[in-house]
């Protein structure tokens, strides 16, 4: 039989479709209750409604303000998210909360999170491969088996998070300065226990170190069955203690409830010592259009993490190709920018405070990520340009990357309006640490 | 081969043990409380010495603000102006010095109103106020917008920096409109001294906002994690700078406009308070960020940021000396600096930019603090 028939039958070979329909209900759990988070926290008055400006993505533009229709689309996320975790037209719900979601997190770069990201994966994923019907309010329950390239998906998606999330951890400030745990721990010795081993020198290396080899291993510790179950405790335990330390959200608990995709396949029907259905349904054989598909997909997700290798320098400091390469926790990095407009005509300058035109967040993260600097300047020069000027836009902006002393980042001498956004490396960035 | 349950509880039970015993040895040998001291008894103090005091300190000043308004419209005379012109500048330099506390009750628009200090005055509205024949009642007062009340309001009734005290008492003492007038101050001074009073209350007390930033991480209050209240007090000394820079000097120096000066656009220009209410900013900033106010004294942010990075404590308080002297030297009032000793203002504009930066880039970095958008999560 050729090479290519046996990975076909591999991945076509049937399995159990109960860890898939666990999965689901638990994405969907946490999502309503992000959902409701974000409500109480009163996200969608500041992240939606108090901005006058959004920063759009390269290559998508602006995308219309949701304003306080953002209201009604969290409600449909947590509506959506409710059907999800139910079974309830389970394809439909996981397209349509993956748009909503992923248009009200993709508005204003500003919002960008990578586990943002990763639930854009997974809903997608969930609408477009199947998964069975294991558990659901609406179907037939006629298919529950998946084929084995479903699960094998799920897997590689969440191993290629840890990994790079690893990867991304070999760097000097992380080895060699502990940086930025050892300020962030220095924050939290409240802890009971924990509080005093944080005033130690040598905890927030040993956390450094623990978190890289527990990003780089886990995957695979996660994918053998000896060792599975020690490795599902340490997610726990290294996903409960983030969750104590850091203000990250959904992520741990959205890592903890995806990594259960590991085990076996059947793992919810022996819990609930429920019998497994006998292998007679018959799964449809992956398609070479599929197998093509899940190629590409699989090398997007192996390339783009390792884009930055392409531009030269820092890349904690130029942060050219960082996002959506699962940079988890990396920096400290704070910024104070200012800019000055002159008119080309008349040669008057005027400087504009970002905090007249932004939110403070906006601003925060603005002042240390230079493709926002770029794409505030041109909203400074669009502005102008309105009221029928033609200006030069400087930038002066000094960045502060891991405890380091502040430098500046953007080369003030250069008109930042007449610089075009694009892939190519940016010239204009100063030399970091 | 299956792991059976009873060796994996074993193994496991061994894991654990063993990592925490050589942690617990290993933390026990090693343990700097310098290096990372206790941020809770910095937070009860900057809480106990600094905050509260200087909201119930501002709250009774507003009180004697109010009795003095009382005085005078009763008896407008030289020695009542001028004891409301007094009482108005205490009460004054109390509140600004709240500035660099500016969270909680205080940015709470249904405690405030935000009728405190809301300018520039619509001075257009409150002198219609007095020539018109509607009530000028403390009910009434407090139904008009924020600019027309607070401080501000106050201000352009007892100020006027472009005659003599005698014909601003003289307004006082117009029939009929002097008695609008001195009702009017009376009201404003009132509406003031209740919203200042609702911040403290609210912010005093076991169940107060004081207490829930005091008490960060440990209670069952807001804030669940002492990092949090420090990002609280950081928070405020960033409102502050960013307000000083922005709103108290960039836009009267008309830097966002081509350099040209606007006058009209100074906090205090009745009162010519304009460069007190920016040193007033500066002590509330100094307070905080020391521990010390007054003859409290106790832990500021000064010990965490000295012994996460002494280098930036030092950058820090070298800016935030650097901007007294630099304020110092502007000749009084500011509405003539602006014009004629525009180099002097300028540098006590670039040096409280300085203290501004410094509180942004370095030091919210070497506490690893989120600056005020916690609604927000991070990964």
């Amino acid at each position: 039989m050729a090479r290519g028939a046996r990975l076909a039958d591999a991945l076509s070979r049937p399995v159990d479709a109960a860890s898939l329909a666990a999965f689901r209900m638990l994405l969907g759990g946490v999502l309503l209750l992000a959902v409701v988070r974000s409500l109480e926290k009163d996200v969608v008055a500041q992240a939606f409604e108090a901005p006058t400006f959004f920063f759009p993505y390269y290559g998508i533009g602006p995308l219309p303000s949701p304003g306080r229709l953002a209201y009604g689309l969290y409600g449909l996320s947590a509506a959506l998210a409710g059907c999800l975790m139910l079974g309830c037209y389970t394809r439909a719900s996981a397209g349509a909360l993956c748009l909503v979601f992923s248009y009200l997190h993709f508005v204003d770069v500003t919002n960008y999170l990578n586990h943002y990201y990763l639930v854009t994966l997974l809903t997608g994923l969930l609408a477009v491969v199947p998964i069975g019907d294991v558990a659901c309010l609406t179907g037939q329950r006629r298919h529950p088996f998946v084929p084995q390239w479903v699960l094998l998906l799920f897997r590689f998606q969440l191993g290629v998070v840890y990994f790079f999330g690893g990867v991304a951890k070999l760097e000097h400030d992380w080895l060699f300065d502990a940086q930025p745990l050892a300020t962030w721990l220095a924050a939290s010795t409240e802890l009971p226990i924990l509080g005093d081993l944080f005033r130690t020198r040598w905890a927030p290396y040993l956390m450094s170190y623990l978190g890289a080899a527990f990003d780089l291993t886990i995957p695979f510790a996660l994918s053998l069955r000896r060792v599975r179950p020690y490795a599902y405790v340490a997610v726990l335990t290294f996903h409960l203690l983030t969750a104590r330390l850091f203000q990250i959200g959904i992520f741990p608990y959205l890592m903890m409830a995806s990594s259960l995709l590991f085990f076996s396949p059947n793992w919810p029907r022996r819990l609930f010592r429920r019998t497994t259905p006998s292998r007679t349904a018959a799964v449809a054989r992956i398609r070479p259009y599929q197998l093509c598909a899940l190629a590409l997909y699989a090398a997007v997700q192996l390339l783009v993490p390792l884009r930055h290798w392409l531009y030269p320098g820092n890349l904690l400091w130029h942060e050219q190709g960082y996002r959506f390469a699962w940079n988890v926790m990396l920096i400290e990095k704070t910024g104070s920018a200012e800019f000055t407009v002159v008119d080309k005509q008349t040669g008057a300058r005027s400087v504009a405070f970002p905090r007249t035109v932004l939110t403070r967040a906006q601003t925060k993260i603005m002042a240390t990520q230079p493709d926002l600097i770029l794409a505030f300047a041109h909203e400074l020069a669009r502005r102008a340009r309105l009221s029928g000027r033609d200006v030069a836009v400087y930038a002066d902006v000094i960045v502060a990357l891991n405890g380091r002393a502040p430098m500046r980042l953007v080369d003030p001498t250069v008109d930042l309006a007449k610089e075009r956004e694009g892939f190519a490396n940016k010239r204009w960035i100063l030399p970091g640490p | 081969m299956r792991l059976s349950r009873r060796r994996f509880s074993l193994s496991l039970g061994l894991l654990t043990g063993c990592i925490g015993g050589a942690l617990a040895l290993g933390s026990a040998c090693d343990i700097d409380p310098k290096r990372a001291p206790d941020r809770q008894q910095l937070l009860r103090d900057v809480v106990a010495n600094v905050v509260l005091p200087a909201y119930a300190e501002t709250a009774d000043a507003t009180d004697a603000l109010s009795q003095a308004l009382t005085a005078l419209r009763s008896a407008p005379t030289t020695e009542t102006l001028a004891g409301a012109q007094r009482s108005y500048r205490a009460a004054r330099r109390l509140q600004k010095s709240t500035e660099a506390m500016f969270y909680g009750p205080a940015d709470d628009l249904t405690v405030t109103g935000g009728a405190i200090d809301a300018w520039p005055a619509e001075r257009a509205k409150l002198d219609a106020q007095i020539a018109g024949t509607a009530g000028v009642g403390v009910a009434e007062v407090a139904k008009r917008a924020a600019n027309q009340r607070g401080f501000p309001g106050i201000e352009h009734l007892l100020f006027d920096s472009a005659v003599s005290d005698a014909e601003v008492l003289a307004r006082f003492q117009a029939p009929v409109a002097g008695a609008r007038r001195a009702e009017l101050a009376e009201s404003l001074a009132v509406d003031l001294a209740r919203r200042c009073r609702a911040v403290s209350d609210a912010f005093a007390g076991p169940g107060g906002y004081g207490a829930q930033v005091a008490e960060a991480g440990v209670g069952a209050g807001a804030l669940a994690t002492q990092a949090e209240g420090v990002d609280k007090l950081l928070t405020g000394l960033v409102y502050v700078s960013e307000r000083m820079v922005m709103k108290k000097l960039a836009a009267p120096l008309g830097v966002e406009a081509n350099n040209v000066v606007q006058p009209d656009r100074e906090e205090g220009p009745r009162s010519d308070s304009s460069l007190e209410d920016l040193h007033s900013d500066l002590l509330g900033m100094q307070a905080v960020y020391t521990g010390q106010r007054g003859t409290r004294s106790g832990e500021g942010i000064e010990k965490a940021l000295r012994a996460q990075s002494p280098d930036v404590a030092m950058r820090f308080e070298q800016a935030l000396a650097t901007a007294f002297t630099a304020l110092a030297a502007v000749p009084p009032p500011l509405r003539s600096a602006l014009t004629k000793s525009r180099p002097q203002v300028e540098a006590a504009y670039q040096a409280i930019r300085t203290v501004k930066s410094t509180l942004l880039v370095d030091v919210a970095n070497a506490l690893g603090s989120q600056i005020g958008f916690g609604f927000s999560d991070t990964d």
